[in-house]
């Protein structure tokens, strides 16, 4: 299924989105347009990196009460509020999996290899696979978020990047970094053939 | 962390992902009033005044230590057996009066005291207020044996005791405020015309014996000096520059000042 894309929005959704904000810090109740809005866009990117659908809810909610707890802290700084809930998700995600010593799951559709594939140069489904097996672990948390969003969420580098709070350009010098070692790692299990 | 790839796993329907979903839950587990005491903005405040006035307690008592320790300051004599004055009590008004009658008694045109080991005091003024004399409160002298005076803005006015000297191999000279704990000594003897430097915590006992022959014009540069309080803070004197002047012994037929102290 194909997320809805709410992510990239105008100056006044994000000032519609800033009013909703400053409303709920007067009466959390006012969250719920929120809560409403981005419930699944969340729960899908939990439940992508978790095993268990039961964890998932779990997380999400933790993450909206996390969300609702800080949001007088919450300062606008030009990016959608969405980019700050994806954040909270990724600690909340890391958090989740630390405490209750789980497997983290890597969620991919065959289509979406289809672009992994192209840039790594080889066509071979199962070997690019056996090759992600091998080098996933070997990433940081931070850079196997970035493989994922980007190939496997299809999201933009701006996205991208908002939610890992790097700079874009510096998402995209690390995204090439990781297909280097994806390429190497594809030719040294080639040779090893 | 284990990672384990998923590959076309099925995907949550709308219907499953909004199973989840109650905004009431979140509101009811949100609610304020639930928080628990320890972490509201009460418990908070509350522990940071008792913190501050720990610290302010804290800070107070050990102040109190030390003026407890000025009052036992002021009680002792000014004067020790050798005629010497010790100044580095903190300046209460009776004691400024007791050390300006000292100047007076030590001055240029009465500088001959008992033992020939007079301390010329005129170079004595209050006006020295740097860091140094914050941290050892209004001490305009420090005592670096029973002989030797270093005034506080970097000067020396004293008469060098070697011998003392070689008998205290740490010039560790506990004044009622400070320490020294380690020096430099940089020195130019006028017959040899070598500059010459010791530093660390302990002279020689070669230079000891060289130092001995200082004699008058010989100039010595006691610097770097880092001093510790009695709560153990470190100070560090090198930005001051202490010059030790004076004769070594006193020789009356060669007209070499006997108990004149000389000044930079």
């Amino acid at each position: 299924m194909k997320n809805k894309r709410i992510y990239h929005k105008t100056d006044s959704q994000i000032a519609d989105e800033q009013r909703i904000i400053d409303e709920t810090c007067k009466n959390p109740q006012h969250f719920e347009k929120l809560y409403d809005k981005y419930y699944e866009a969340i729960y899908r990117f939990v439940f992508k990196r978790l095993e268990e659908k039961q964890d998932a809810y779990d997380v999400t909610a933790q993450v909206f009460l996390k969300a609702l707890q800080n949001l007088p802290r919450y300062k606008h700084m030009g990016l959608p509020f969405s980019s700050w809930l994806f954040r909270i998700a990724k600690s909340e995600v890391y958090q989740f999996l630390r405490d209750n010593n789980k497997i983290r799951v890597i969620d991919i559709e065959s289509t979406q290899l289809n672009d992994l594939q192209e840039e790594t140069g080889y066509e071979e489904r199962e070997m690019l696979l056996q090759c992600l097996e091998q080098i996933l672990p070997e990433l940081s948390n931070n850079e196997l978020l970035l493989l994922e969003m980007r190939y496997f969420e299809k999201k933009s580098f701006k996205e991208v990047s908002e939610i890992l709070n790097v700079s874009e350009n510096n998402a995209k010098v690390k995204m090439h970094r990781i297909i280097e070692k994806l390429k190497i790692k594809l030719d040294n299990i080639q040779k090893s053939l | 962390m284990k990672i384990k790839i998923q590959l076309d796993r099925t995907q949550p329907t709308i219907d499953e992902i909004n199973e989840g979903k109650n905004f009431s839950a979140l509101i009811h587990n949100f609610n304020p009033q639930s928080t628990p005491f320890y972490k509201s903005k009460l418990f908070m405040a509350a522990s940071f005044m008792i913190i501050i006035s720990l610290v302010y307690i804290t800070y107070y008592s050990l102040s109190g230590t030390n003026q407890n320790t000025a009052v036992e300051q002021k009680n002792e004599k000014i004067s020790d057996k050798d005629g010497n004055v010790n100044l580095n009590n903190n300046l209460s008004t009776d004691i400024v009066d007791e050390k300006n009658a000292f100047i007076n008694k030590t001055s240029p045109n009465n500088n001959k005291a008992p033992n020939n080991k007079t301390i010329s005091e005129k170079k004595y003024t209050n006006e020295i207020q740097n860091d140094i004399g914050k941290n050892i409160t209004n001490n305009n002298y420090l005592k670096l044996n029973n002989s030797v005076y270093a005034h506080i803005n970097g000067k020396i006015n004293g008469k060098i005791d070697y011998n003392n000297l070689a008998k205290q191999p740490y010039i560790k000279v506990s004044t009622d405020s400070l320490s020294i704990v380690s020096f430099k000594i940089s020195y130019v003897l006028k017959n040899s015309l070598q500059h010459k430097q010791v530093s660390g915590y302990i002279i020689p006992p070669a230079i000891i014996e060289e130092l001995k022959h200082v004699i008058n014009e010989d100039k010595l540069t006691l610097s770097e000096i880092t001093a510790t309080t009695p709560s153990g803070k470190k100070i560090n004197l090198q930005d001051l520059n202490f010059i030790l002047t004076g004769t070594y012994k006193n020789s009356n037929e060669t007209g070499v000042l006997e108990d004149e102290l000389f000044e930079k």
